[in-house]
């Protein structure tokens, strides 16, 4: 019975916030700067670390994202789910990075480390890298729901929101990249 | 079914032994003073452009609205205009001949289409009645049945003077 109502607090909790949010940037108030930080920021860079593959591509395209919600601020007080337009703006500038790597053929972004080892944990930074690699090769939508769930901890309904997908694309995006990871990392321990 | 579950979980396990950092507040100061600064530059833009922006659109939906206003009344006045008053109505009008109108070229315009309206020669509406009387009167002479509605102002037979 706790859980219902822990996930009904976290819902009031999101929705309080997004209201604030959009009133912060209704009324042209600079506070709603932090305040998206705050809201955001977190998954957002996880968001385009699993698009990007690349801890720092995701932090410039995180700064271009930003800009663009100032710039948007209007549009997005009045968009119906603030959380979805949030993640298209960073869906688009992501695309555009990667439109921009394809032309100059620059693929040095896979090898950059965007996974860490946790601080008490110095024996595992072969298996991150491992666990780094395979997912680098599953395709993109894949990769980015297995990183929203098990990274940040979405729900299927939270992503199929977050990225205007239906619950079963998530659930099958999820299936088929765990399938594909587990194919990839059988070496390891399974 | 069970076996696919079980080793999803122990797959999330082994992928939760890595994880991702959150930003660093070096990131949130670099990215928050830019988002700051492109907030308040774009403040400034929007003091003026904003209400720049309205009247512009403004403007332009007057000027389609009355382009379609025009059009449209053009179009239902030409069904009923007959072809030979038509021809009676002056054309002239010409919008450079109207050199005292204080007016810019599009009021000009409007006053032009107006006078074209209503400019109609006299010479050429008596021309037209004279026409239509003579088709009467041959049609009279000729014998046709009259018909059993007409006008009240069509002269008998009997006499020009005298009205049924």
């Amino acid at each position: 019975m706790t859980a219902p109502l822990a996930w009904q607090g976290y819902i009031l909790d999101k929705n309080l916030a997004d209201n604030q949010l959009r009133a912060a940037l209704a009324g042209n108030d600079p506070a709603a700067v932090e305040l998206i930080w705050n809201r955001y920021a977190s998954d957002l860079l996880a968001f385009l670390r699993a698009v990007l593959c690349s801890g720092h591509d995701a932090e410039d395209v995180l700064q271009a994202v930003f800009v663009r919600i100032v710039r948007k601020r209007y549009r997005l007080a009045g968009a119906r789910r603030l959380d979805a337009y949030v993640y298209r703006i960073a869906r688009n500038e992501a695309s555009r990075l990667l439109g921009r790597r394809k032309r100059d053929q620059a693929a040095k972004a896979m090898d950059e480390s965007w996974l860490t080892v946790p601080e008490n944990r110095h024996e595992g930074s072969d298996l991150v890298e491992e666990l780094q690699a395979a997912l680098a090769r599953l395709p993109q939508p894949q990769r980015e729901v297995i990183v929203m769930k098990i990274y940040r901890q979405k729900t299927f309904l939270e992503i199929s929101g977050l990225l205007g997908l239906s619950q079963n694309t998530v659930a099958s995006r999820y299936r088929y990249g765990m399938e594909k990871l587990r194919t990839l990392l059988r070496d390891l321990a399974l | 079914m069970k076996d696919n579950q079980s080793e999803n979980e122990r797959l999330a396990n082994l992928l939760r032994t890595a994880h991702l950092s959150e930003p660093s507040p070096m990131l949130k100061e670099r990215i928050t003073t830019e988002a700051r600064k492109t907030w308040n530059q774009s403040s400034l833009e929007l003091s003026w452009s904003i209400p720049l922006r309205h009247l512009a659109a403004s403007a332009a939906a007057a000027v389609v609205i009355i382009w379609l206003a025009n059009y449209s009344s053009d179009r239902a006045l030409g069904r009923w205009r007959a072809a030979s008053i038509q021809a009676a109505i002056e054309q002239s009008a010409d919008i450079d001949a109207l050199p005292e109108l204080p007016y810019g070229p599009f009021a000009k315009r409007l006053v032009s289409v107006n006078r074209r309206s209503l400019a109609i020669d006299g010479s050429s509406l008596s021309d037209h009645v004279a026409a239509v009387r003579q088709v009467l009167d041959e049609a009279r002479q000729n014998g046709a049945p009259a018909p059993a509605g007409r006008s009240r102002l069509i002269p008998d037979r009997a006499g020009a003077n005298s009205y049924s």
